[in-house]
């Protein structure tokens, strides 16, 4: 086996300003420098954060920029139905594409097509209902995380999240969020 | 070495960090670029830090504090009132001997260029750092200017660094670089380094005993004329004998590379981006690259021997072209003046990529296949899916104001508006003008002098911000008073800087690390300028602030009136939630409503929304903070408490 801290990843994270997409993008950074990988990302600050799209770069293994250029992003998970749309460019050939959708069939036609011929396997999960189901709404980043560690191709074990998340939680939350990562681990859609 | 005589880099701090970390010997931790650079002047022992919040710069400051706190230091911070005063405050300090550090975004630098170019003059004596974080989009400003042009106007150095480790690094070798040559530095993040996130290696402190001395020395610190032409020519050898040490610094490397056919000169993010992009398109290690850290004074020699070396240049920087223009000998440069580079916009690795492949076309170089997304783009246009552009927040009480406003004095009135927040009042047509801080005060004096000269009397009423009236409104007012004009001025105080991040101002009366200072109230400040008609309210009594409106315009026509100033008084709804939580009024939408949609262009709260399918407007009960201001909003009074 590859040793971890050689990874190398490229992840978007995308959403809208509440919906913890910087807080998601952490949990993945500090679970990377648990296991001894460089990290380097970016983050919407200032008037964008009012209401506007967030966007997260993150880039695990040894990388000079914070950014990641389109076509080239190995994962991307958006807890949003319209920015994940805007954000699927960034998606390389035969990367993996996560959104927190309900919706069996979420994807529009064309764009589905588009996935299938770059081989880009695209899932979506309802996280916002497990989220609503236990009562915490704002977990639902959790849930979606759950779920995407749930897939072998994602490089990050159920238990380095899981540990981070313990770590890294504010106690208030610390519950409620270990739940929401459980019950989308293991896909109680 | 390599052929250019320069050291190859190649990410050594980087590994150096990483194996610290594994050796367990330095503890570690993922920090932004500007949480870095905090840690770098901590560690630098810096004793003086003074500030005025403005992204990308704004998460500096509160870093300095966290780590002071942490390692028990006796740091003197500050949210200084603006970047002028910040910058003389911690110049002061380096009179004394003492490290002086002052931090602000690109435009505050227009505020503090008086100081910067005559300190360039005067020098200084402990190490004096200017952070100066560039905004190259602008993704939260109101220019893409370059700050390296400014260290160029001063004749002062200035470092670029390209990553969070690097900014941290350059922000002792600036500290040593302006101790040995007694000048101000320039430290110039770009936004893409500030807002990065990085594994950070934490270094111990440096411990300076540096009591305070100030030398008397009025040759040089009160230098008339006369003396000022011998800092002038002192300040020409400074920047001489500072730019023979960038020849040879290790802030300028070269990456080697065998296709000498073309070079790239890169500095800061644009570095970084072409590093990785080349990798991507498997010419890692094919050409020379050289970056450049220390754009000003630009290092001739060493560039014209790079340039000598390569066939073409490429030079890559942002947001201007710097470097470019101070290269000599352009007749082998690719850049922005022949159009090669954009001259407007940041330099993403989207743009930097497009750079690089047309250049390999013309080398007739074959890339590997890459993703193609083009197809992607017009997919997703058809999807038409909503825009989201930044509003207030529900329950903002810069809403509340604005709409009030607008209902008494109607769209022929003139409205100049600032910078902060309340810039989206933009969407509310509510904001006319938006030109810098403190523009509001001066842009309503100017157009009231403009139209008075014709004899005409039109409405202004102009908005700022508390932490923008302390910023720069306060001169402005006491020039409106002098010379008569006649205005409306809100002043739209929510007792803190909001958009920045929360930073307490001179009002509040608290200080950067949280202890309490003495406060400057506002309304004090406009007394003093000579306004005769203050009032303050809290503009959720819309009925009531709409009747206060209607009195200040009278006042502001009668022949024995003036300014109005009404403070607008009510905290942001971000910075304390409480008083909504203990006193709310949840608020419901009749079935008599009947769509016309009114309430969400006058008022434009996000928690108003059109249900289609009943074709009348419901509440965002997850959004809405029952503040209970929109039930003034409904003109057929179809919003009501539930």
């Amino acid at each position: 086996m590859k040793p971890s801290n050689e990874m190398d990843l490229k992840l978007i994270l995308s959403g809208v300003g509440g919906q913890g997409v910087l807080f998601a993008t952490r949990i993945f950074s500090e679970s990377a420098l648990a296991l001894g990988c460089d990290i380097l990302g970016s983050e919407t600050h200032g008037m964008s954060q009012r209401g506007g799209s967030v966007i997260s770069h993150l880039k695990i293994g040894v990388y000079a920029s914070p950014l990641i250029r389109h076509g080239t992003a190995d994962v991307l998970i958006s807890f949003d139905e319209d920015e994940v749309y805007r954000t699927l460019a960034f998606v390389r050939r035969g990367g993996l594409c996560f959104v927190n959708s309900s919706r069996g069939d979420f994807w529009d036609a064309g764009v589905e097509a588009y996935l299938a011929r770059n081989e880009i396997t695209a899932h979506s999960f309802g996280a916002d209902k497990i989220a609503l189901e236990l009562g915490s709404p704002r977990s639902s980043n959790l849930a979606l995380i759950g779920y995407a560690v749930s897939v072998p191709q994602l490089p990050f074990g159920h238990d380095e999240i899981k540990a981070t998340i313990e770590r890294i939680t504010p106690s208030r939350f610390r519950v409620v969020n270990l739940e929401a990562f459980e019950a989308g681990y293991r896909r109680e859609q | 070495m390599d052929a250019f005589g320069c050291v190859r880099r190649c990410f050594a701090i980087g590994a150096l960090a990483a194996r610290n970390h594994l050796l367990g010997e330095l503890r570690q931790e993922v920090l932004l670029g500007n949480e870095a650079i905090a840690r770098g002047i901590v560690e630098s022992g810096c004793h003086v830090v003074a500030s005025y919040p403005g992204t990308p710069s704004s998460e500096i400051l509160p870093a300095v504090v966290r780590f002071k706190k942490e390692l028990g230091l006796a740091t003197h911070v500050e949210w200084s009132i603006n970047e002028k005063v910040a910058y003389e405050v911690a110049l002061a300090a380096s009179y004394t001997g003492k490290r002086g550090a002052v931090i602000m975004k690109q435009v505050g630098l227009n505020v503090a260029a008086d100081p910067l170019m005559s300190s360039a003059y005067t020098g200084v004596k402990g190490g004096f750092v200017i952070i100066c974080c560039d905004d190259p989009g602008p993704h939260s400003s109101q220019t893409e200017q370059d700050t390296r042009f400014f260290a160029m106007f001063a004749k002062v150095p200035a470092l670029d660094p390209s990553s969070p480790r690097e900014a941290k690094e350059m922000v002792k070798a600036a500290f040593e670089l302006s101790e040995k040559h007694r000048m101000p530095v320039i430290l110039r993040p770009a936004i893409r380094v500030s807002h990065a996130r990085q594994n950070i290696t934490f270094l111990p402190v440096q411990e300076l005993e540096r009591p305070a001395d100030f030398e008397k020395d009025p040759g040089r610190w009160a230098a008339t004329p006369p003396f000022r032409y011998i800092l002038h020519k002192e300040l020409n050898k400074k920047l001489a004998s500072i730019e023979e040490e960038f020849e040879k610094s290790e802030l300028n490397a070269c990456d080697e590379g065998q296709d000498h056919t073309l070079g790239f000169i890169a500095g800061g993010t644009s570095y970084s981006v072409l590093t990785d992009t080349l990798r991507e398109l498997g010419l890692d290690g094919r050409f020379p690259i050289l970056k450049i850290g220390t754009p000003h004074p630009l290092p001739q020699k060493l560039v014209a021997d790079f340039v000598a070396g390569c066939n073409q240049v490429l030079i890559l920087e942002e947001p201007d072209a710097v470097i470019e223009l101070q290269v000599l000998d352009k007749h082998k440069v690719l850049g922005r003046h022949n159009g090669v580079v954009p001259s407007a916009g940041e330099l993403t690795p989207e743009v930097i990529s497009q750079i690089v492949t047309a250049e390999m076309d013309k080398l007739g170089l074959e890339l590997p296949p890459e993703t193609d997304t083009r197809e992607l783009a017009t997919l997703v246009a058809d999807l038409d899916l909503p825009v989201r552009r930044p509003r207030l927040c529900p329950g903002c009480m810069h809403r509340a104001a604005f709409f009030a406003m607008k209902r008494v004095l109607g769209s022929n009135a003139i409205y100049p508006s600032d910078i902060g927040c309340y810039t989206l009042g933009l969407n509310l047509k509510a904001v006319d003008t938006c030109l810098d801080m403190g523009g509001a005060v001066t842009i309503a004096s100017g157009l009231y002098q403009a139209y008075h000269q014709d004899g005409k009397d039109v409405p202004i009423a102009a908005t700022i911000g508390d932490s923008t009236f302390l910023h720069a409104g306060v001169p402005a007012l006491a020039n409106a008073v002098h010379n008569q004009a006649r205005f409306i001025l809100i002043i739209l105080d929510n007792s803190i800087t909001a958009m920045t991040g929360m930073q307490p101002t001179a009002d509040s009366g608290i200080l950067a690390d949280g202890r309490q200072g003495q406060r400057v109230a506002i309304k004090d400040l406009v007394r003093a300028c000579g306004v005769g008609f203050i009032e303050e309210m809290d503009p959720y009594r819309v009925r009531d602030f709409e009747a206060l409106v209607k009195r200040a315009r009278e006042y502001s026509r009668q022949p024995d009136g003036g300014i109005a100033v009404l403070i607008a008084k009510r905290p942001c709804v971000l910075y304390d939630p409480t008083p909504l939580q203990e006193n709310p009024v949840r608020v419901a939408v009749t079935e008599e409503c009947d769509g016309c949609q009114y309430c969400q262009l006058a008022f434009e709260c996000p928690a108003l929304v059109l249900n289609e399918a009943l074709d009348r407007v419901v509440i965002d009960r997850r959004i809405c903070v029952n503040c209970g201001v929109c039930i003034e909003a409904c003109p057929k009074e179809c919003i009501v408490e539930a």
